[in-house]
């Protein structure tokens, strides 16, 4: 009994059901560099291809920018945003893969509530990034 | 409404300027552009429609989803350069905005389905719990199969009604119903539904096929850039 409680306790205090829900992911950017990645039409994710796809950065109104990445859009608003320098990159750096995994386990849910917090950081040197604050979004934009 | 041009009881505001404008004026008289316009000016449609220019970097426009006034915005990128309304032809300005009307159409018909002001923070699986036994089963079947369910749909359903409307424009001859519009319209009606491994009907095309759709549309941007509208 003591190690059920023990368990379900863990499990609440770690969240073990999978869900992202508290976690705060990475991503890296290159603009105009291919990235490789396994791509699905559906929403469940069935039928994956491995594509390479051009990671894409574009501004929007002359303010707000758009990451693309596998056609997926994370979009910093200045206004709302964080955007910082770093030195040193942070230790949960994740492929692009990792979240459409995620929002495929979990599809009927919106991708904006899947992360706790999802950052760009984008690559000016070797030791230097730019960290940006993002949020998932779904876009309907005519881009090909 | 402040700058902008109002249809009928304000439901389609057009804040478009310059050559979007233009080809603006000209595409919505034609029968097709009418019909998808009319049905946001009925007095019962719960939702509006926005046109405007904005800086979009490297895309051809954007269709902004339902506020929480159910305000859908279209887009055309004003920059200057390939990827703005100016350098790109005019033809292709015809079908950019079509192409997005076209959007904006799918989101007036999944507000009507799930009730005014349900759309905006809902998550897929509130917009489909509310969608079900509803109107628009296709739709609805796209909305809940596809990541991208409206160019999936509009790949699928929309690409005769998108190459009848530019051959329109380009000759000033509607196409008879009992009629296909011809081969280049066809291949032109493809931009912004060129997504590998996201658009089924794309991923259907042998590589020859693509490779042919994506040199003919390059190909016209270079010969037809930076072309005038005239009213």
């Amino acid at each position: 009994m003591y190690r059920i409680i023990l368990t379900l306790s863990f499990c609440l205090f770690f969240n073990c059901s999978g869900n992202a829900q508290g976690e705060t992911v990475y991503l890296l950017f290159e603009d105009n560099k291919p990235v490789k990645c396994h791509i699905s039409a559906y929403r469940d994710g069935r039928d994956k291809k491995e594509v390479i796809k051009t990671a894409k950065k574009n501004i929007f109104y002359k303010k707000n920018i758009i990451f693309e990445i596998c056609h997926q859009f994370f979009v910093f608003n200045p206004d709302i945003n964080t955007k910082k320098t770093i030195d040193t990159k942070p230790r949960n750096i994740v492929h692009i893969d990792y979240l459409i995994n995620k929002l495929e386990e979990d599809y009927l849910n919106s991708k904006e509530k899947l992360f706790k917090k999802i950052y760009v950081l984008e690559k000016k040197s070797d030791n230097e990034y730019i960290e940006y604050e993002v949020l998932w979004k779904d876009m309907y934009i005519n881009d090909n | 409404m402040e700058g902008g041009e109002v249809d009928w009881e304000e439901k389609i505001i057009n804040n478009l300027t310059g050559k979007a404008k233009c080809i603006y004026d000209k595409i919505e008289q034609f029968n097709g552009v009418r019909k998808a316009l009319n049905r946001f000016q009925e007095t019962n449609s719960p939702a509006n429609l926005v046109f405007e220019n904005a800086s979009l970097g490297n895309n051809f426009g954007n269709t902004i989803s339902p506020d929480a006034n159910d305000l859908i915005t279209v887009q055309l990128n004003n920059d200057s350069g390939f990827w703005g309304v100016d350098y790109q032809p005019n033809v292709l300005v015809a079908q950019t905005i079509f192409h997005e009307i076209i959007h904006a159409e799918f989101f007036r018909q999944i507000v009507i389905a799930i009730g005014a002001g349900n759309f905006y923070g809902a998550t897929p699986q509130e917009v489909i719990d509310a969608w079900q036994n509803n109107s628009y089963p296709t739709l609805y079947e796209y909305y809940r199969t596809y990541k991208d369910w409206s160019h999936n749909f509009m790949a699928d359903y929309y690409r005769d009604t998108i190459a009848r409307i530019t051959e329109e424009f380009d000759t000033g001859i509607a196409v008879p119903e009992n009629q296909q519009p011809q081969q280049l319209y066809m291949d032109l009606a493809w931009r912004g539904l060129r997504e590998d491994g996201l658009i089924v009907a794309w991923d259907q095309l042998s590589e020859g096929e693509q490779q042919a759709v994506d040199n003919f549309i390059n190909s016209y941007i270079a010969n037809n850039s930076n072309q005038l509208c005239t009213e």
